[in-house]
């Protein structure tokens, strides 16, 4: 049955062939087996390109029907927890992962899992952070939050990335500013972590600090009528997200020397001599003790962490920036090398680091590959990475939205997403720790909170008292 | 081979739907496009500027039908003119329920002719609201030269 099928396919395509080379297509039309090959073909393609422009359309809808809100998070004058509290609010916030049950949730509803942002903001060197969460999950964010920083305020706000950001690139320019964006990802395959602030951490305090310094310095140092904003967007993974590292486990447990062990046979003429014929039996008992000592500690270190950096729960992430200059002190080196910088204080090469994504990037010279047009594909660039920026986009799961999304100069198919385990993210994003609290580039919560004492009397007729029932 | 011509006819059945239906979700789905254009370094939104064709145009509309022979014409020109006047200051960006309410946010210091609209604006309310109002053309032919003045003022006309 299936040699049939084969060998009718194989006929089949050979017709197809002569009628290629001989340039006579009434072949195809006159041969009604080839005429359904080509129609099947097609049909194929066109409900691959069906399903991913309707998912496109039913994802747009869902990610519309929750309504997200802009939470600004207003820093006391000292935060005593070291950024494991952070980590314990990303927990937190991993458990509130949704996804599609059901078909009907998936192709109807479109859903996917809904995401949040961290925004670190500067206006002219005034240090803004804010979180960005679905409406309806306000409560929960707050709880997560507000759990573990219980000094901190949480503030509705308006979106600044439309009200205080020029709102498109016309208006960029209109107003005068030139702006550069940008994206960053990781350099090595993800399941590698980055340096933890575990290894900042110290009982010492005269050695204490918060690398997390730097990002604020840098962004308090920028000019008064310049403006940066970082939003680092997050959603969190199933747990199966580790199965897909399994196999770099296994290729990091294998030493790189040659298995088999070494051959050291010398040939003579007529054969090798016998007794140097060393053959290592696979079953050799020392054979995988041996490959462990082959290691070089440095090996044998980073797949210790890499271990237990595949054990916690990860987050899909990206992160984007935006620079806001007026054109006449508009000056990119600034953002592109010191706010990677700051991300980079965690780089450990043997490891992990993040690297610009300079396909993305708004920087396009005319010597770079395609050669043409360096203008307006550097504007398509601004273009989509202002829009991205303002909507909070992850790049479109389908390609058909990827398309759509697309300008004739830029295709948006350039951005980056990344692994990155609950304790990288403390690390690259956590609320500065008490060395940082004489900083004076932000503005804070200058009271302490603390609840009422128990028992305190209720004053009201009953009617009242009963919404506090 | 009956099997087969009926299988290819029900697969370009179905092409045609499934084409249908990307044609919809293309559409539905191109809203969520961000709005490209080629020329992004030109603002869209038209600014007030000097010159501007549009007032310009309107002006001279207000000039033209303005007869000096009839009282009547001029009555309307003057109205017309407020109007225009009125049109500026919002497209200025000054709030306001009534046009003096947007008149009495801009101050003598700035705008010189400011006190012949006043005057300009009080008589055409006078037109407008009072019954019997008598007024001469001559009056009439000041006021418009005192719009006139405010909007080039304002650079709206030359």
């Amino acid at each position: 049955m299936v040699a049939d099928f084969v060998n009718g396919l194989t006929e089949v395509l050979k017709q197809f062939g002569d009628a290629l080379v001989h340039g006579d297509l009434s072949l195809v039309w006159t041969n009604e087996a080839l005429l359904f090959a080509i129609i099947l073909a097609a049909t194929i393609l066109i409900y691959l390109t069906l399903f991913s422009s309707w998912m496109f359309w039913r994802n747009k809808l869902f990610e519309e029907s929750f309504k997200s809100i802009l939470l600004e998070i207003r820093i006391p004058r000292e935060i005593l927890k070291s950024p494991r509290a952070m980590e314990q609010v990303f927990f937190s916030l991993h458990a509130l992962r949704n996804t599609a049950g059901d078909s009907g949730e998936y192709f109807l509803d479109g859903e996917v899992v809904r995401w949040y942002s961290l925004e670190v903001v500067s206006f002219g060197g005034e240090v803004h952070f804010y979180v960005r969460c679905p409406f309806k999950q306000r409560n929960l964010v707050e709880a997560a939050f507000l759990g573990y920083y219980q000094d901190i305020e949480l503030l509705e706000v308006d979106d600044y990335s439309t009200t205080v950001f020029p709102r498109t690139l016309q208006d960029v320019y209109a107003q005068g500013y030139d702006m550069y964006g940008a994206e960053l990802h990781l350099a090595r395959p993800d399941a590698y972590p980055l340096r933890s602030y575990v290894d900042f951490d110290t009982a010492d305090e005269a050695q204490l600090f918060d690398p997390v310094t730097n990002m604020i310095e840098v962004l308090s140092k920028i000019k008064p009528e310049e403006m940066v904003g970082i939003q680092i967007l997050f959603y969190p993974l199933g747990p199966t997200w580790r199965k897909e590292w399994k196999p770099l486990v296994e290729e990091l447990r294998q030493s790189k020397q040659k298995k088999g062990g070494a051959k050291t046979a010398v040939m003579f003429p007529g054969g090798p001599m016998p007794h140097l014929d060393i053959k290592k039996s696979e079953e050799d008992e020392f054979g995988k003790l041996s490959r462990a000592f082959m290691r070089t500690p440095g090996e044998t270190e980073v797949l210790k962490r890499l271990e237990a950096n595949l054990d916690k729960p990860a987050f899909c992430a990206l992160i984007r920036f935006l620079y806001f200059s007026p054109k006449s002190s508009y000056y990119d080196s600034f953002p592109r090398r010191a706010v990677i910088g700051t991300f980079n204080q965690y780089s450990d090469l043997g490891s992990n680091y993040f690297k610009l994504n300079y396909k993305g990037a708004t920087r396009v010279k005319w010597r770079n590959f395609p050669h043409f047009f360096p203008g307006l594909r550097g504007d398509a660039r601004k273009h989509i990475l202002l829009y991205n920026y303002q909507e909070r986009n992850f790049p479109p799961e389908h390609w058909m939205g990827k398309v759509l999304t697309s300008s004739l100069f830029q295709w948006n198919i350039k951005t980056k997403t990344f692994q990155i385990t609950t304790e990288s993210l403390a690390t690259i994003f956590h609320l500065p720790t008490m060395p940082v609290l004489t900083a004076p580039h932000i503005r804070r919560v200058e009271s302490k909170k603390g609840g009422p004492p128990a028992g305190l009397p209720i004053f009201g007729d009953e009617e009242k008292i009963k919404q506090f029932m | 081979m009956e099997a087969l011509r009926i299988a290819t006819m029900a697969l370009v059945t179905l092409d045609i739907l499934m084409i249908c239906g990307i044609v919809f979700s293309v559409t539905k789905g191109w809203e969520f496009r961000p709005k490209f254009s080629l020329d992004m370094t030109r603002p869209k939104k038209k600014t007030l500027t000097l010159r501007d064709e549009v007032f310009k145009k309107r002006w001279e509309g207000i000039v033209s039908r303005a007869n000096p022979e009839s009282l009547e014409s001029m009555k309307l020109a003057i109205i017309d003119a407020d109007k225009m006047v009125d049109d500026a200051l919002k497209q200025l960006g000054l709030q306001g329920q009534h046009m003096a309410d947007r008149i009495e946010q801009l101050s003598d210091d700035d705008y010189v002719t400011l006190t012949g609209l006043w005057r300009a604006h009080r008589l055409r309310n006078n037109i407008v609201h009072t019954p019997g109002f008598e007024v001469t053309v001559e009056h009439l032919e000041r006021t418009i030269e005192d719009f006139k003045a405010f909007l080039e003022e304002l650079q709206v006309i030359e």
